[in-house]
């Protein structure tokens, strides 16, 4: 494949997983209001769309699939009719087998093996209405199972003189009606017509007699050509690929037997017929199965604005750089007092201190990335996942536009999939119990993001019947994650939140959408890897709410210098650190052996950082700078020498051998040169 | 230049695109007698197809294309230009003075 195909792949990729996205947004609109008209026009359009660019690659079963899927709403439009529920899933099929493919593509550049297997499949289900619509179509052209008429028409000795040729291999007479608006697409009927494979006949006519050469417009085509050929159907069916909705086509079999088949419909759906087309695929598929696979690369889409932006901070650095030469020239002539200089440099310093920022700005702004990428996949596995439960759920998602990192953004997918799933699996009750409990039967499940300075808070509720506490208690103490006696010091809003417990799975039978033990836990690992945190609140009977608060970007981090071990410097990430506090040494308690204080009535134990580095202790002191770290839920504090300063900085994960120490979040590099580590406390306490 | 306009004849050489089909109806409308010479390789676009097949001017030669031939099938076919073989420069004023 040469870079330009597969620049033009990688494009196709990024393109269809958008018209994948809308249509199926469309499908599930259109199932709620099935008389939704404008759902129903762009679903018509992405699926036309991702058709039309499917049919630049050779992957026949993707186009195909789509040509029928297209065919089959031209149909329900035509006739005025609705989408039925069974149609839509089928639908909603076809756009995962999409999906799919795509998927493969970007990896392998080629479809999955089984894809021809998967398209057939899924053709069969859609065939039934689809070829009502292709009937409704051709009607007047070419009726399906019958001949067209020009074929009964054809002279019998030219006929005989075709069969002849064709030496007992089905005549396949195809009529090709090009759309009016062919030429300006680029396409050049007569020469696809006059490059079939194995032609024996061609003719080209009009439905109706040519008008005046005066009202004749050359660019409007009007031209129908009707084409005998012996050729593969399989091959022919390539042949056409980009035109196959222009295309009505009637075989014969042997000489002097013809044999109705039903259409392009039939014609691709039986097997037997389709063989030759499968041959061909295989062929196809050959080839780029040899390629390595590719690791899928990762795409980043943004707008031309915030790029031409980018492009004038370059423009101002160069400026600035331009006057250092000037500078140094000054300085070499002794021209200017040493204090001049100075001064003129920290000019300098600050103009590049303000392009430095507008260009961390500006980095950041390319980054980022709305909230719909992830939103978004969300209506479809609620219908799914509320229909294979037998709930009925309705989802109201908001705070779509609001945006954050990408890394931020694609990372929640994982933590929210699993919280959606819990909340329609365990949450929600079957409607005849909402009902009982004097609800509405449908359930409701809210998705919502927010801005909150330099985090964004995303929270998923629901209204279902809440987090037992004595249940959850019960399985703690059954799982050997508590003693009975510590479960039920516990207060209620405390006990709810052992469900972030490794380990542990409230569900009374692991049913396939979630409780396989992992659930909330794997929520709380992967937010806090992304240094954010997660907190759940529950109210029997009322529902829950999960907050996931996330830093809005991952690239810039804030963190606070420390000191340890008599003038080592540490840095500790500022979103781990809930306050700072000085307290007094006498104020320090001993509970069971170890240190703690008291913060607010609650009491948090206390550890040394210079006893975990393995640092010389800091000489008696009257009083301990302590960092109040939030691990999960609780909090622990960390006493250091000194707390220094906070800055904001880059933080650059450890690598090659270094990536195995565990206790850093990594190293960042300061003003004069020195590395500083940044430590993770959590893992080191 | 893909299709070679002279009074009388109008030859078509190439790959003919369909941005010539303008030009050529012009021509064929106001050539009191157009004929048309598809010569050997001559290839042209559904648009020109589409002013041959409505204005029916005659062919020098059926082309070489059998195919595309049996598509022009209609079309008369007639070798030599009334005598006249060798056309002088085209200009629209000794194109009238020809035919009168």
């Amino acid at each position: 494949m040469s870079t330009e195909d597969s620049d033009l792949l990688r494009a196709f990729v990024l393109e269809s997983r958008d018209l994948i996205a809308d249509a199926s947004e469309s499908l599930l609109s259109l199932e709620r209001e099935p008389v939704n008209r404008q759902a129903m026009q762009r679903l018509f359009r992405a699926m036309h769309t991702l058709k039309g660019a499917s049919g630049l690659f050779d992957m026949a079963p993707y186009t195909r699939l789509l040509h029928h899927a297209e065919d089959l709403l031209s149909g329900l439009e035509a006739r005025g009719e609705q989408l039925a529920p069974d149609i839509a899933t089928t639908l909603l099929e076809c756009l995962d087998a999409a999906s799919g493919w795509t998927d493969g593509l970007e990896a392998r550049g080629a479809l999955p093996a089984d894809a021809e297997g998967l398209a057939a499949a899924l053709l069969s289900r859609l065939a039934a209405p689809t070829s009502k619509a292709a009937v409704a179509r051709e009607a007047g052209s070419a009726p399906a199972g019958r001949e067209p008429a020009w074929v009964r028409d054809l002279d019998p000795a030219s006929r005989l003189a075709m069969e002849t040729a064709a030496a007992g291999r089905p005549l396949h007479c195809i009529t090709y009606r090009p759309d009016e608006n062919a030429f300006f697409r680029g396409e050049d009927p007569l020469r696809l017509v006059l490059q079939v494979p194995d032609l024996l006949h061609v003719k080209a006519v009009t439905d109706e007699p040519w008008p005046e050469l005066s009202a004749l417009d050359p660019f409007q085509c009007r031209l129908v050509f009707q084409a005998v050929s012996a050729a593969d159907a399989g091959d022919l069916e390539h042949h056409f690929r980009y035109v196959v909705d222009q295309i009505a086509w009637h075989s014969t079999g042997g000489p002097g037997s013809p044999v109705a088949e039903e259409g392009p419909v039939a014609e691709l759906l039986d097997p037997a017929a389709a063989d030759g087309s499968a041959a061909t695929n295989d062929g196809a598929k050959a080839a780029p199965d040899t390629r390595q696979a590719r690791a899928p690369v990762s795409m980043l889409r943004v707008e031309q604005g915030r790029v031409d932006l980018l492009m004038n901070l370059v423009g101002e650095i160069v400026v600035i750089k331009n006057s250092i030469p000037y500078l140094a020239r000054r300085i070499e002539h002794g021209e200017a007092t040493p204090r001049q200089l100075a001064r003129e440099l920290r000019e300098r310093e600050a103009q590049l201190h303000r392009v430095a920022e507008d260009l961390q700005a500006a980095i950041m702004a390319v980054r980022m990335m709305p909230m719909s990428t992830v939103f978004q996949r969300f209506p479809r596995l609620v219908r799914d996942t509320a229909q294979r439960l037998g709930k009925a759920v309705e989802l109201i998602v908001d705070g779509e536009t609001i945006e954050a990192d990408k890394n931020v953004v694609e990372g929640l997918a994982e933590p929210l999939i699993h919280m959606v799933r819990n909340s329609l699996d365990h949450g929600l009750e079957p409607p005849a119990e909402r009902v009982a409990a004097g609800k509405p039967a449908a359930g409701r499940l809210w998705l919502s993001a927010r801005q909150d300075n330099e985090s964004i808070i995303v929270t998923l509720r629901d209204d279902g019947r809440g987090i037992d506490p004595d249940r959850v208690r019960a399985r703690a103490v059954e799982r050997g994650i508590l003693a009975p006696d510590q479960a039920l010091a516990l207060s209620e809003a405390d006990a709810v939140q052992l469900v972030f417990a490794p380990g542990f799975s409230t569900a009374e039978a692991v049913s396939d959408l979630s409780g396989r033990g992992v659930g909330m836990d794997a929520v709380r690992t992967s937010v806090e890897r992304m240094g954010g945190h997660v907190a759940l609140r529950s109210a029997k009977g009322a529902g829950s709410t999960v907050t996931l608060t996330l830093p809005l970007s991952m690239a810039m981090s804030q963190i606070v210098i420390v000191e340890a071990g008599g003038g080592q410097i540490f840095g500790v990430p500022m979103g781990l650190v809930a306050e700072t506090l000085k307290i007094p040494v006498g104020s320090l308690k001993t509970i069971q052996g170890r240190e703690a204080f008291v913060l607010r009535d609650e009491v948090v134990p206390l550890r040394h950082l210079n006893a975990i580095m393995d640092l010389p202790a800091k000489a008696n002191a009257a009083d301990r700078s302590i960092l109040v770290i939030r691990t999960g839920t609780e909090l622990v504090g960390l006493a250091v020498d000194r707390i220094c300063d906070s800055m904001k900085t880059i933080v650059k994960p450890m690598e090659g051998p270094l990536a195995i120490i565990r206790g850093f979040v990594g190293t960042t590099l300061l003003g004069d040169g020195r590395v500083l580590f940044v430590i993770d406390p959590r893992e080191l306490m | 230049m893909p299709i070679a306009y002279s009074p009388g004849l109008a030859r078509f050489e190439d790959v003919c695109g369909p941005e010539e089909a303008e030009a050529f109806l012009d021509w064929v409308r106001s050539d009191p007698r157009p004929r048309v010479d598809l010569s050997p390789g001559a290839s042209p676009h559904a648009a020109l197809l589409q002013v041959l097949l409505a204005a029916r001017p005659d062919l020098a030669t059926p082309p070489d294309d059998p195919f595309l031939a049996a598509i022009l099938a209609d079309l008369p076919v007639s070798p030599d230009p009334d005598g006249s073989a060798a056309a002088p420069p085209p200009s629209p004023t000794s194109n009238r003075a020809l035919v009168s």
